[in-house]
């Protein structure tokens, strides 16, 4: 029996209320537009042409819905109930009661009505005169509607969608979700998909399901999708088991999405970072039974110098000492990739604290760009405040104003600039300083959906302490640990790699009769997987599979399958090791 | 069946097959069978027969040889997904893409607890319980007592006794027992008449945990959204989900010349002509090919074998789209030959509906 037994769920569990600081997904118009945000008292999302503070939505249920309500203080959202809720619409399908049923062969029809434009006599104006009257949404709809020469005249279907419709323009609702993997899957899948690799919900559900996940597994992860399926292994383990998610010399894995998702310590301390070479190399050490088991993590031996001599800068000046490389903010790059040039002296890339302090509270990675000297290059941003300076980055001491600004790729638009500031070197200390300034008040500018919510709130993650946090390098006693054991399983979602380059590379890192799986959005390169799978008999109980998925819209007399729906979403190659 | 924390682990009970223990024997593709080691007796099939004895010691994901070395077979480590395989039906059962999608949407993981009705065979039991160790449970229910009992018995068998607790119970005439009330994180509903139970589950679902009811037949499941409807629930979405497998083959295919005329196979791929004509094997361990086609005609092997002499050199190897793959040792594959992948011409066409809903949230 679980010794939970006693426990009521509230308390068991985090997912049921709106904690302050944790991050929420905000379902408006019910899946029209979906918005990451975090619970902070200051935090704002726009709704319509008004902004509103979320403050009332913390220690709310989840599943709660909320509106814009006019008031002399300014918009805010209220709580409304969920019955009125289901009488406006339900899932933007049409509700209709029991003796509705006849509708169908009612007496109405559409045959007179003529679509342009003139059944309407309430003016744009005279609605804009309305709202800042402070009439509700619901007022103005409802005036709408007695207005309109048509309505009366439309069949009971026609008028609920007419209604739905000016209700979602005149009155938006917002329903606070839990982020969880299905969710944000779903909402980046509707709205930004390439964003995820394409991956709809019940395929990542098949992944996980493939690959064995569960507690106590050791899951080897190949995740190019921004680290969606990291996070998503992640939630699945709950911090029972380790999760390594590697990645090629070249590449560093971009965990941005880890931040998305609301771990605990725990949870988050289980997602670690490798480099696939050393995974390799511990691995092979095993099976040739050479003497010393233990990889040095720190250590630049010559097959890490080849390896990385793509990444290495050219330039002859040397790289940091290792005492100012540990400076450098976090751990996911590589060792020698965190150098930082400068053309005869080196900076610090400690930040000074009004600088950490206004940016904007986000998850680890953001990409973020910075323009120092007339160049530009990427970086990242970290969970605690700082900023990872890639390597060939060269500066002059001297030089000054720089524009500094958080591109956040992940959850928005392409070009998207959020904060602008100036950056100065310090000539004395070499120090970074300066000061960000948010452009906007309040959220960024991009595309209208998956808008980010800003918040000037001091991070609340500076404090978190550096050694759980996700992604972190994996310590050399656990790669040698891995290296012993195999790992359990294996997914791989990289769409820009060979799979069959990588089994051969990564299936060896497994124990015997692991399950792997690997999602690739073509078909081919799969099908060429599978065939020297089996041919090597490296592997069985092949599958190429393609998942199909179908929504319905139920109703009564109104059933049938939506008119969308999505036609593909890759394909998956699973299989078992043997040995 | 299920992981164990490192502390707990020992090099033997993960990796080697000891006695007692259930293997997944996997024959060829789309046959595997289950199987408890037991010392001294031996499992049989059409392959072959292999002493249980053989297999002590040995890493999962070996593959064994029979008596007198006839037969082979794989051995491999039970996992959910193979489990669904290989379980005895007692009852219709739920598949990777149903179940895998089901414990997605209802978000379960690890400590949390879901009710289940009915048990059926256990299928979906199984992955569930994966999904919610260590700490959580799975309360399942079924009326009929012996496939309660079997059910247990594969539980136990499988290592999840202590997490899965199989009660027998008619859900639908009685509802969930009482001192579940404000204990679950998610309901699973596979019964013939859900709407009889939807209006007595609000206390099971306060605070926004997800409820899934699987129907085959879509009757079943407007009368069900209707229940959900009146009844106040809210985010009522119904899905179906396949997957769609593909057959993954080589095939040599024919190019047309300058003059319009089918090329033929050059001589030098004569001898692996003969090869590949001569082989079709099963779809597992071997490659296949489809039979070898010559100007319009199927080549028997006797042809084949018999050099036809209308056999002119190819033109260039470009014309007909070689496949450049540097692995290939050149041996086995022809040159012509390409890796070619269709989904099977049967498939499943549907398991069920799944309709996922929510208790609405009361105003504070």
């Amino acid at each position: 029996m679980s010794e939970n037994s006693s426990e009521t769920r509230s308390k068991r569990h985090m997912g049921t209320i709106v904690i302050e600081g944790s991050s929420i997904l905000l379902d408006i118009n019910h899946g029209d537009r979906f918005t990451f945000a975090r619970a902070h008292t200051s935090s704002m999302v726009k709704l319509g042409n008004v902004k509103c503070s979320l403050a009332p939505l913390i220690g709310c249920p989840f599943g709660s819905i909320f509106e814009v309500s006019k008031d002399p203080k300014g918009p805010h959202l209220v709580q409304v109930s969920q019955d009125k809720e289901i009488q406006s619409s339900n899932c933007n399908k049409t509700e209709v009661h029991g003796v509705e049923e006849l509708d169908i062969c009612s007496d109405r029809d559409n045959r007179d009505l003529i679509d342009d434009n003139t059944a309407q006599s309430l003016s744009e104006l005279e609605i804009s005169y309305m709202r800042r009257d402070g009439a509700s949404g619901t007022k103005i709809v409802e005036a709408l509607i007695a207005n309109s020469a048509s309505f009366q005249n439309k069949t009971t279907l026609s008028q609920e969608k007419y209604k739905r419709k000016k209700q979602k323009k005149h009155a938006p609702r917002i329903v606070v979700r839990c982020p969880s993997a299905r969710s944000i899957c779903e909402a980046y899948f509707t709205k930004e998909p390439s964003k995820i690799g394409y991956l709809r919900m019940d395929v990542l559900a098949l992944l996980l399901s493939l690959a064995n996940v569960g507690a106590n597994a050791d899951v080897l992860l190949l995740d190019e999708l921004g680290g969606f399926l990291t996070a998503a292994v992640g939630e699945r383990l709950g911090g029972f088991g380790t999760i390594c998610s590697t990645y090629c010399a070249s590449k560093v894995p971009s965990l941005g999405m880890l931040g998305l998702f609301n771990f605990t310590p725990c949870t988050s301390s289980s997602i670690f970072c490798a480099p696939l070479f050393e995974l390799i190399q511990a691995r092979s050490s095993i099976s040739t039974a050479e003497g010393n088991h233990e990889v040095s993590a720190k250590g630049h031996s010559s097959t890490e110098a080849d390896l990385h001599s793509t990444v290495l800068p050219e330039s002859p000046l040397t790289a940091l000492l290792p005492e100012q490389q540990t400076k450098i903010a976090g751990s996911l790059l590589d060792e020698s990739e965190k150098i930082l040039l400068v053309k005869g002296a080196q900076l610090e890339t400690r930040m000074s604290k009004s600088l950490k302090a206004s940016l904007i509270d986000s998850s680890i990675g953001f990409p973020v760009r910075v323009e120092m000297a007339a160049q530009e290059f990427s970086c990242s941003y970290q969970l605690n405040g700082e900023i990872e300076f890639p390597n060939q980055c060269t500066v002059d001491a001297k030089s000054q104003l720089q524009t500094f600004s958080l591109e956040t790729d992940n959850l928005v638009g392409e070009g998207s600039i959020a904060t602008v500031g100036q950056l100065d070197v310090d000539s004395q200390t070499h120090q970074l300083q300066g000061e960000i300034k948010n452009r906007t008040n309040c959220g960024f500018k991009g595309t209208d959906d998956m808008v980010h919510t800003a918040t000037n709130a001091e991070s609340k993650h500076d404090s978190q302490d550096k050694s759980l946090r996700a992604g972190r390098r994996a310590s050399a006693n656990q790669v040698a640990y891995w290296g012993r054991h195999g790992f359990s399983s294996l997914i791989v979602g990289a769409p820009e790699m060979d799979p069959l380059s990588v089994c051969k590379r990564m299936l060896p890192l497994l124990s015997p009769s692991a399950p792997f799986v690997i999602y690739h959005p073509y078909m081919q390169p799969l099908a060429e997987c599978m065939h020297h799978l089996r041919k090597e008999r490296m592997a069985v109980n092949l599958q190429l599979s393609e998942p199909w998925l179908r929504e319905y819209q139920v109703l009564p007399s109104q059933t049938h399958p939506h008119m969308q729906m999505s036609s593909t979403a890759g394909f998956c190659l699973s299989g078992t090791r043997t040995v | 069946m299920l992981g164990v924390p490192r502390d707990q682990r020992t090099e033997s009970a993960e990796c080697l097959i000891r006695e007692g223990d259930v293997v997944i024997v996997y024959e060829r593709h789309d046959r595997m069978k289950q199987a408890t080691v037991c010392k001294g007796k031996e499992f049989q099939n059409r392959f072959g027969v292999f002493p249980y004895c053989d297999w002590i010691g040995k890493p999962f994901g070996s593959r064994v040889v029979g008596k007198k070395g006839i037969g082979f077979v794989y051995l491999l480590k039970p996992t959910p997904e193979l489990w669904t395989l290989v379980l005895s039906h007692r009852t219709q059962i739920l598949y990777v893409a149903d179940i895998s999608f089901v414990v997605g949407f209802l978000e379960i993981g690890p400590g949390k607890v879901v009710l289940e009705s009915g048990t059926g065979s256990g299928s979906l039991t199984t992955s569930l319980a994966r999904s919610i160790a260590p700490l959580g449970h799975v309360y399942s229910f079924d009326f009929h007592e012996l496939r309660a009992e079997a059910a247990r018995e594969d539980f136990k068998r499988n290592g999840l006794g202590s997490l899965v607790t199989v009660a027998v119970r008619d859900i639908q005439g009685q509802g969930f027992p009482e001192d579940l009330v404000g204990r679950a994180d998610a309901v699973f509903l596979d019964l013939p008449q859900p709407w009889l139970v939807i209006p007595h589950l609000g206390r099971y679902l306060e605070g926004n945990v997800p409820l899934c009811s699987f129907s085959p037949c879509i009757e079943q499941v407007q009368r069900t959204c209707e229940a959900l409807t009146s009844n106040h629930f809210t985010d009522i979405r119904t899905f179906e989900v396949l997957l769609r497998s593909y057959d993954v083959r080589t095939q040599t295919f024919g190019s047309l010349s300058m003059t319009g005329v089918k090329e033929e196979i050059a001589a030098e791929n004569l001898s692996q002509v003969r090869k590949l004509s001569g082989q079709k094997r099963g779809r597992d361990g071997l490659k296949q090919t489809e039979p070898l086609v010559m100007q319009g005609h199927v080549l028997t092997t006797e042809e084949v074998t018999n050099g036809k002499e209308c056999i002119p050199a190819l033109s260039s190897s470009s014309d007909i789209g070689l496949s450049k793959n540097p692995e290939n040792t050149g041996v086995e594959r022809n040159s012509s030959e390409r890796i070619v992948a269709r989904p099977y011409p049967e498939t499943r066409g549907h398991t069920g509906f799944l309709t996922f809903a929510r208790q609405g949230s009361n105003l504070n």
